[in-house]
């Protein structure tokens, strides 16, 4: 069985259980993986997701049986990591059979509920009967936030 | 579809035009600028694109409902599952600036927003009147305060652009 070294930021880091193959790529085990990353998972109910959490920037990952999904394997979340890195401001500076090294980029420091792909901040606002509404419920469909006034 | 009213005099002003709209989609109403200070929003009408995942895909941006292109945007936003990705990978997001002048004129937005709500007018127009000195390009403290002092020139028929014309002129004017 092959052995993957992975590398960030010029640390080795050991994950624990260790990165599965599968159809020939090498997948993370989700929770170890983000903890090395400084990222947090979850999985809210219902939802199909797992939501992972630098900070106040949040990133859904669907539940699924492709590579590109958060997969579930003898019991373990596992993930790509190119799916996971990018979206959190680290590069893939080099990847071999048996090494993989991730580097931080430099981002520009921005709201987090401004940046595209990253989970729009969660609001809270009154409806015209008084009911709160949370931008949260809309999701499972595609919304178009439009903001206007009387005047 | 979802509504936002950024009114600061409430669900009051709003219905009326939920109502002549016939709408059958949600209007919430942002009457302490919740989401001008979230997406440092200075106009209206602005749009913002989110999908079923929750992710920003693209804005806020300036939206103008009756335009061609925009139309064509959001329709093949919603058949076409790969546009979705490339909108995201295309979004330009607005840089947010740690202004300590635009935060305060934010704050004092809000307190302005309380204190009109308490019945305290006079010195919600103070607070105003500082928070748009502060964050002289926001039209939605400026129009809001246009719109508290002269009800006529918005609530009374249509909203009277030839008024705002003239009013902005008396403001350079006097400056």
């Amino acid at each position: 069985m092959n052995n993957l070294n992975i590398v960030i930021n010029g640390n080795p880091i050991l994950l624990t259980p260790p990165p599965l193959e599968r159809d020939g790529t090498w997948l993370m085990p989700l929770e170890s993986f983000s903890k090395s990353i400084d990222a947090k998972v979850e999985y809210p109910e219902g939802s199909g997701m797992a939501v992972l959490c630098q900070a106040d920037r949040c990133v859904p990952l669907k539940l699924g049986d492709s590579v590109t999904d958060a997969m579930e394997i003898d019991g373990i979340m596992y993930a790509s990591p190119a799916v996971i890195v990018e979206l959190f401001g680290f590069l893939i500076q080099s990847q071999s059979s048996n090494q993989i090294e991730i580097v931080k980029r430099h981002f520009q420091k921005t709201e987090a509920g401004n940046i595209a792909g990253y989970l729009a901040k969660d609001f809270t606002l009154i409806d015209l009967d008084g009911v709160p509404k949370h931008l949260s419920d809309f999701r499972g469909k595609k919304a178009l936030i439009y903001m206007w006034a009387s005047w | 579809m979802v509504s936002i009213a950024m009114d600061a005099q409430g669900a009051e002003v709003v219905r009326p035009w939920h109502k002549v709209a016939e709408a059958e989609y949600v209007t919430l109403v942002d009457q302490n600028n919740v989401l001008g200070k979230l997406y440092n929003l200075k106009a209206i009408p602005y749009g913002i694109m989110i999908d079923e995942f929750g992710r920003l895909v693209k804005g806020p941006f300036s939206i103008n409902v009756g335009n061609e292109e925009t139309i064509v945007l959001l329709e093949k936003w919603l058949s076409d599952p790969t546009y979705n990705e490339m909108l995201i990978r295309e979004n330009e997001s607005p840089q947010t600036i740690d202004d300590p002048r635009v935060a305060e004129a934010n704050a004092r937005f809000q307190l302005g927003i309380v204190l009109l709500e308490i019945g305290k007018k006079g010195e919600a127009m103070v607070e105003w009147r500082k928070a748009l000195a502060l964050d002289p390009s926001n039209w939605i403290i400026h129009k809001q305060i246009w719109a508290v002092e002269h009800p006529d020139m918005f609530y009374k028929g249509n909203v009277d652009y030839g008024w705002q014309k003239q009013q902005l002129e008396a403001e350079e004017a006097r400056q």
